[in-house]
């Protein structure tokens, strides 16, 4: 197995150079990868899918070698998160609801990815609608880590970020509402980011809770990571919540070259000592490299989950009505029409899902809608004014991503609640709709990765890249 | 807040069937989060008026223009190819009104 990965690229810099120097072909790059898949999914399960025009497109753009110069992904083997729509292929969001749906146009990141010279191997496994930290909410099957095969990858964006780490692609697309790309990044020990709320069309993305859903990389370095981020970004008309990022806040779109970063202050007896020392030594490197590091408070940010799982079950609920059983996926006849509805839904959705669809109807509903949605729709605003006074004394703020390293299979399966605290350092910065990248940094016990959080103010992914390539360094 | 949730009633509501042996377990999920959640009746909103919560961008509407509608009927083959049941080229539900 060493020797195949040797074959391997680390980067896409130096994929793009084996296939420049004629090293290698893009179609004797895939096959690799399709080789590595081949040992090893089978363990991990990252891959639904993998699709069968794949050497097609390899060979396809063999091809067009003379094109490489204009696309920054020419040759690229990607994994697709199973909730972005490619056009003729199955699209399940992990979902029984969905397991034989054919999605009939291309999401917009997926035409960017292509235009950019992208090979999709193919669809990797989440929880179902990226509900879920771990993806054992998938409906086929959890997603090990490759690190250690009883634990979990992470969630949602669980085959995203373990297909990365083993090696079965070079890059992935994933999906955060939470925390879903960077807690998982952080578990496999891969680079995610969770991009400004409207940088990057959501067009084609099978809709969770829409004012938090954001598309972005999860990827081996953080160089990568940038490098997709800046082909997948951008408004578009099809997404009317798109802008165009470079348009916010221009005037001060200055990178000093050296940053002023805060250090959360967090509890830290919630979080285990190895990543309390991790931060602390993270923090540490960057000061030695010229930054300044000081403390920095978010006044509210205790508030951040319990906003965020009232908020987003009350989108969920709304946005998953269309699954009815009338115009796709599945259908389960019952003696009325409404009774096709609720047997349809009964029998498509997972536990999980069907959770986050009471309790959002429910919050909902006459009587708690006050106590509930309006109360947490305002500790949004307070949450996201606490954010906005930090960033007039800080550049980016430094967390932990996750309070512990993967935990094993079946550890909080049976505890929504204790799943939903997953999210600790990773939803306060949807609240605000605010970009954060989750970056590797060391290992904990069992040689468990470990991830390191910045959060950077909105649409200046320019200051998240800049640290983390420092930290990486 | 009170954290009565009638699982029934919410279950029916959200055109959700569940089985009467998965009632229980949800139950008490429920009255765990709701009583997590209730934490948010602490922090003092008094300062956010309803109109503030409107206008942030978070929450603000942004419609397109209702301009340059596709060919008619560009679509409507492979749409169909995923409805569970179409007939003559409409998709085909059960009676609305019995």
């Amino acid at each position: 197995m060493s020797e195949i990965k040797s074959m391997l690229p680390n980067s896409i810099k130096q994929a793009r150079e084996m296939i420049a120097n004629g090293e290698l072909t893009v179609s004797g790059l895939v096959n690799e990868y399709l080789k590595n898949i081949k040992d090893k999914n089978g363990d991990i399960n990252a891959y639904l899918e993998i699709f069968e025009d794949v050497i097609d497109q390899a060979k396809e753009l063999d091809g067009k070698i003379g094109e490489m110069e204009n696309k920054p992904l020419f040759g690229i083997p990607f994994s697709i998160k199973d909730n972005i729509l490619i056009s003729g292929k199955i699209c399940s969001a992990g979902s029984k609801m969905l397991e034989n749906y054919k999605a009939v146009y291309n999401a917009t990141v997926i035409e960017k990815l292509k235009d950019a010279g992208a090979v999709i191997i193919g669809r990797v496994n989440m929880d179902e609608f990226a509900m879920g930290a771990s993806t054992e909410n998938s409906a086929f099957g959890v997603t090990k880590n490759p690190h250690d095969l009883s634990r979990v990858s992470g969630g949602s964006s669980g085959g995203s970020a373990a297909s990365v780490a083993a090696d079965m692609c070079l890059a992935s697309l994933g999906s955060d509402t939470g925390g879903s790309i960077r807690q998982p990044a952080a578990f496999c020990g891969a680079v995610g980011v969770s991009p400004t709320y409207g940088s990057v069309s959501r067009y084609g993305l099978i809709a969770m809770a829409s004012s938090f859903d954001q598309i972005g990389p999860i990827a081996k370095s953080v160089e990568d990571a940038e490098i997709i981020f800046n082909v997948i970004k951008g408004a578009d008309k099809m997404d009317s919540t798109s802008v165009l990022g470079e348009g916010k806040g221009k005037k001060e779109n200055t990178l000093p070259e050296k940053l002023k970063i805060g250090i959360l202050k967090y509890n830290k007896t919630g979080v285990s000592d190895e990543i309390n020392k991790t931060v602390e030594a993270a923090a540490e490197k960057l000061k030695n490299l010229g930054h300044e590091i000081t403390d920095i408070e978010i006044p509210n940010i205790d508030y951040s989950v319990p906003c965020y799982y009232v908020l987003v079950p009350a989108e969920v609920s709304s946005n998953l009505a269309r699954f009815d059983g009338v115009r796709y996926g599945l259908y389960a006849e019952g003696s009325n029409l409404t009774d096709d509805y609720m047997k349809t839904r009964g029998k498509g959705f997972g536990a999980e899902v069907k959770r986050r669809i009471m309790l959002g109807t429910y919050v909902l509903s006459a009587g708690y809608y006050d106590n509930y949605y309006l109360k947490a729709q305002k500790a949004r605003e307070i949450i996201k004014q606490d954010f906005k006074k930090a960033f007039e004394s800080v550049d980016a703020i430094i967390s932990p991503a996750t309070a512990n390293t993967a935990f094993k299979i079946g550890e909080k399966s049976d505890n929504p609640l204790a799943m939903y605290l997953e999210d600790l350092f990773t939803a306060p910065s949807k609240v605000a709709g605010l970009p954060a990248i989750s970056v590797p940094f060391g290992a904990g016990e069992g040689g468990l990765p470990i991830g390191v959080q910045f959060t950077a103010p909105w649409f200046r992914e320019d200051i998240l890249f800049k640290i983390g390539k420092e930290l990486e360094k | 807040m009170s954290n009565k949730i009638d699982v029934n009633k919410v279950a029916k509501l959200a055109r959700i069937d569940i089985e009467e042996n998965e009632k229980d377990k949800f139950q008490k999920e429920f009255e765990a989060i709701l009583g997590y959640m209730d934490k948010l009746s602490e922090i003092d909103s008094s300062g956010i008026g309803e109109f503030a919560v409107d206008k942030s961008a978070l929450n603000t509407n942004n419609l397109r223009n209702d301009i340059d509608p596709h060919q008619t009927s560009l679509h409507t083959k492979r749409v169909l190819e995923e409805a569970p049941s179409s007939e003559n080229g409409y998709i085909k539900v059960k009676h609305v009104f019995q």
